[in-house]
């Protein structure tokens, strides 16, 4: 079974993020980046699959600058067997990302993409839902448990929908976009890291797949959450109560 | 009969008098007694019994990987022999002192008895007169030795044995095993008895001979005489007694006895390492397997440590695993260790061909092919349970991932024991193989590795936040004041004191203590990372491999005079493991940077402490395996009104708090109590107001101990330099 893992390259979560004086993007001095963790948790789902199958191929895909390579390594590190990076100026919008990846899929003809449900950066939480139409294809998103088949033909998928689980079942080719509890991502081997240094890492630049680097959704301005106050310390129920209600005006 | 001396100086006594004729042979030379009759055949029995059990240990510890424990030979004999012959480690215990009284005894009675072979076989005549007479009552005087201490040993062994002696379950059965500490210790009681018997025989049935001043065999005569017993109770006594000393040094090196052989040459290959430092992965970037999966990947030293190991269990005795009953004994796992490497490699030449000749053709080759897999030495498979034991693998089935993550590696086990095992190493490179090869690791540990990783911390927070604590104090970073400009101190926040909310006061203390000294210091604020002592205990050597590369870096980037550091942690990393990288500084710790402040005369500590009770809790990095014992209790007793007690488990005893070896970073291993609410009740012996530490981990897990107690109000468990801090001016 070939599987189709897109990732996308996002700061470290744990990381301060500053937004530039000119409200244009973030500042990325400093700033560590990851693959996104929802991506690495579809590339785990991927791994195991290929490893309960006992064969199988997982390809990596990301979308962006060369610097991207690095999280490619990571995941080749972790077990994928080769990775494409489609080498563009600066990030895509969700719907061209889509339309890149409907491009290697027609290439690739995989039986599943696998990707995460959003990324962490712009938490669009499109990709997956656009390349499914684009496709036609039949999509499972927020998977917290996939099975595949015995027959390696169909696949049955939990989402976490609110307050609680739905069961759906396609046939495949599909697409499944992965939720937070789906697994825990393993931490890759030494020999996996030595290993991913001479796997297939192909560079294929934008204007070669045909799409458009122009966003269908331009970004005007991003700017940080307001900071927030300290707290304060009130000595009685009264004084709480009377703050609340001519200060804070709720009551 | 000729006589072999001159029995007319009188006060002594015939040398083999009623031996059998055999034994009183008479040699024209040197020559001839060496190379001829009777002592020539017992001699040769003798050599043969004793070199093949070490023979056949030389030749499993060469199975192990080169490592090279040949430098500053001056010092490693010194150590084999103060601390092999001499003992130094075996007398730290109480049992130990038993030990020596055994081993005294024993050599007296053996250089006591070479001595009756010079007046035998010699011209010398000495054996007479005020020298027999003195001579006779060392010997009684080490016989008593020799009776009392094996009847203390049975006793310790068989009747009440301390749970340090407790055995792992899985032994091998083999001769060694079966014989214990029983029968050399029975052998040694029935040396000493039968020569007492013997002794007292002849002085009734040979009324020619002196009793000397042997106390001993005087007062067993007298019941002899009583029984009215003669010459042919002597010649049988004789003979018995001669037949138990040799059982007995034929069997030397066969039994638990070796131990004479082994551990003085296991002191003399010990590491001589100060500080604990971690054995670096040699050619690191292009080594292929990492780590020990299985036991022949061991260095031959770790495999001597095995043979070395005498199961006394004084490892365990302060070993924070073994005290709070979890998976990891680290008696039982080098036993288990050496059995398994027994199982694997111990087959003798004999067996071997034993089990050729016995074993059916038609699964010859399978076996053989099984045994060549595992690595066995004469290309055999063994069946039945050593069969097993041999086939298991070691990570797994041999140590188990338990034991492997239990280890604080506090060093109390290195420290307590008396053959110079190094249990830590042996740990770690199994941590290594599992985690760089495996990738398989208590799943707490990934957050902490991936931590590291990103954000240069094992709590994975935002790097750019590491200095925050210093916000508002005026702490120079050392980029700000560039790489040419020196200053004094270069402080080593740590991870700790920079990220954890609790240690972050202590930082703020140590600034307060430097300002009031008026010294020049920076930090490296957000150049600095963690010194990847952690990774390295988890054995992630990678992580640690690059962290520590890039700090050294960093370091010789900058002008200073000291790094001064409050994690013991990192100062004994930056200490004794960067030098291997290239970092060479001079680092200290808190504790001893104040007590130069306070010897200058830099800072005077005056707001007293009000005769408050205060007990000190050693950190084991600090402590045990870097010998500043003294520097933080000299530091608090120079505070005005400070009552300072010590525990028994203190300086290097110490008892471990659970955080070391990466344990701060993942669950502790099952088992209860916890290790930190262990330790705090020991200190708690001190009826102390006051805990001071001088160690971020410490200071968290005695902390949480108390809060479990319900003591964080009453009980305030505090870092040695805020303890300074507030008794500043």
């Amino acid at each position: 079974m070939k599987i189709l893992v897109p990732i996308k390259r996002v700061p470290d979560p744990q990381t301060n993020i500053a937004v530039r004086p000119d409200g244009t993007g973030i500042v990325t001095d400093n700033v560590k980046f990851v693959i996104n963790p929802f991506c690495e948790i579809a590339l785990e789902e991927s791994l195991r699959i290929k490893e309960a199958q006992g064969e199988g191929e997982v390809v990596l895909v990301s979308i962006g600058g060369k610097e991207c390579q690095e999280q490619l390594r990571t995941g080749l590190a972790m077990g994928a067997d080769r990775a494409i990076l489609v080498v563009t100026d600066g990030p895509l919008d969700p719907a061209r990302a889509a339309e890149v990846l409907a491009k290697l899929v027609a290439q690739e003809s995989p039986n599943l993409v696998f990707l995460g449900k959003q990324a962490i950066d712009d938490d669009a939480n499109q990709t997956g839902q656009l390349l499914a139409a684009m496709l036609d294809w039949p999509q499972a998103t927020f998977a917290s448990k996939v099975v595949i088949g015995d027959d390696k033909k169909s696949v049955t998928v939990t989402r976490e929908v609110d307050g609680g689980l739905e069961t759906v079942a396609f046939d495949l080719p599909g697409i499944i976009t992965s939720d937070l509890r789906l697994n825990e991502p393993r931490y890759a081997s030494l020999p996996g890291i030595m290993k991913a240094r001479k796997k297939e890492l192909k560079e294929v630049p934008l204007a070669e797949t045909g799409v458009s680097a122009e966003p269908k959704v331009k970004q005007v301005k991003i700017e940080p959450p307001p900071k927030r106050q300290g707290g304060r310390k009130v000595e009685t129920v009264q004084e709480l109560v009377n703050l609340l209600h001519t200060e804070a005006k709720l009551i | 009969m000729e006589e072999l001396q001159d029995l007319s100086l009188g006060g002594t006594r015939e040398v083999l008098w009623n031996a059998p004729s055999i034994f009183h042979e008479h040699f024209a030379s040197l020559f001839d007694y060496v190379f001829l009759g009777l002592p020539f055949v017992l001699f040769t029995i003798w050599g043969l019994t004793i070199v093949y059990p070490l023979w056949r240990w030389y030749r499993i510890v060469r199975v192990g990987a080169p490592e090279d424990r040949f430098d500053r030979l001056d010092v490693r004999l010194q150590r084999a022999l103060f601390e092999g012959f001499g003992q130094g480690r075996v007398v730290r215990e109480p049992a130990g002192i038993v030990h020596q009284v055994l081993f005294v005894s024993f050599l007296i009675l053996f250089l006591g008895t070479a001595l009756i072979t010079v007046e035998a076989d010699t011209k010398l005549n000495f054996y007479y007169g005020s020298f027999y007479a003195i001579y006779k009552l060392m010997m009684d005087l080490a016989g008593v030795g020799l009776v009392v201490t094996s009847c203390v040993f049975l006793y310790r062994r068989y009747v009440a044995p301390p749970r340090a002696l407790v055995q792992p379950g899985k032994m091998l059965d083999n001769f060694e095993n079966e014989a214990g500490y029983g029968f050399p210790l029975v052998m040694l009681f029935l040396i000493g008895f039968t020569g007492f018997l013997l002794e007292a025989a002849r002085m009734v049935a040979d009324p020619r001979s002196s009793d000397g001043l042997a106390f001993v065999g005087i007062a067993f005569a007298s019941v002899f005489r009583a029984m009215g017993t003669g010459e042919a109770t002597h010649y049988w006594i004789w003979i018995v007694h001669l037949a138990i000393v040799l059982t007995f040094l034929y069997s030397l090196t066969a039994t638990k006895l070796r131990h004479m052989f082994i551990a003085p040459a296991n002191l003399f290959f010990k590491k001589l390492d100060q500080g604990h430092r971690a054995t670096p992965i040699a050619d690191f970037e292009n080594a292929e397997t990492f780590g020990v999966e299985k036991v022949e990947e061991y260095s031959w030293k770790q495999l001597l440590d095995m043979a070395a190991c005498l199961e006394c269990g004084r490892c365990t005795l302060n070993c924070p695993t073994v005290n709070t009953n979890k998976a990891l004994n680290p008696k039982h796992l080098v036993i288990e260790q050496r059995e398994h490497l027994l199982a694997k490699h111990g087959i003798s030449f004999l067996q071997a061909q034993l089990a050729r000749f016995t074993r059916d053709p038609a699964l010859d080759g399978d076996g053989e092919a099984t045994a060549a897999a595992n690595g066995a030495t004469n290309g055999v498979a063994v069946d039945g349970e050593a069969g097993a034991l041999a086939a298991a693998d070691m990570i797994n089935d041999v140590a188990t991932q338990p034991v492997i993550w239990g280890c604080t590696t506090c060093g109390w086990c290195e420290e307590g024991c008396p053959v110079g095992i190094e249990h830590i190493q042996r740990i770690v490179d199994m941590r290594r193989n599992t985690v760089l090869m495996r990738a398989e690791f208590p799943a707490d540990l990934a957050r902490s590795f991936k931590g590291t990783e990103n954000q240069s911390n094992p709590w994975g927070l935002a790097a750019d936040g590491r200095a925050d604590w210093a916000e508002g104090l005026d702490v120079p970073q050392m980029a700000e004041l560039g790489e040419d400009e020196k200053v004094d101190v270069l402080y080593w926040v740590g991870c700790a004191g920079s990220f954890d909310e609790r240690n972050q006061k202590t930082s703020r203390a140590f600034v307060k203590i430097m300002k009031a000294a008026g010294l020049k210091f920076g930090i490296l604020g957000l150049e600095e990372s963690c010194t990847g002592e952690p990774a390295r205990r988890l054995g992630n050597e990678y992580l640690y491999f690059t962290l520590a590369s890039m700090n050294v870096e960093t370091l010789n980037r900058y002008k200073f005079d000291t790094i001064v550091t409050q994690c013991p942690h990192c100062f004994n990393t930056i200490k004794n493991e960067y030098p291997d990288l290239g970092g060479r500084f001079d680092v200290v710790h808190t504790t001893q940077f104040i007590e130069g402040l306070l010897g200058s005369g830099k800072i005077k500590l005056e707001k007293d402490f009000l005769q408050k009770r205060l007990v000190m809790h050693d950190p084991c990095y600090l402590g045990r395996h870097n010998n500043v014992h003294e520097a933080p209790r000299a530091v608090l007793d120079a505070i005005p009104g400070m009552v300072r007690e010590d525990v028994d488990a203190s300086r290097r005893r110490t008892f471990c708090c659970g955080a070391g070896g990466g344990q701060f970073w993942k669950e502790e291993e099952h088992g209860t109590p916890r290790i930190n609410e262990t330790r705090l009740g020991q200190l708690l012996e001190a009826k102390p107001d006051t805990v001071a530490v001088a160690c971020p981990f410490c200071t968290t897990m005695i902390s949480d101990a108390a809060k479990a107690r319900g003591l964080e109000e009453t009980l305030p468990v505090k870092d040695v330099v805020e303890i300074v801090a507030d008794s500043l001016a």
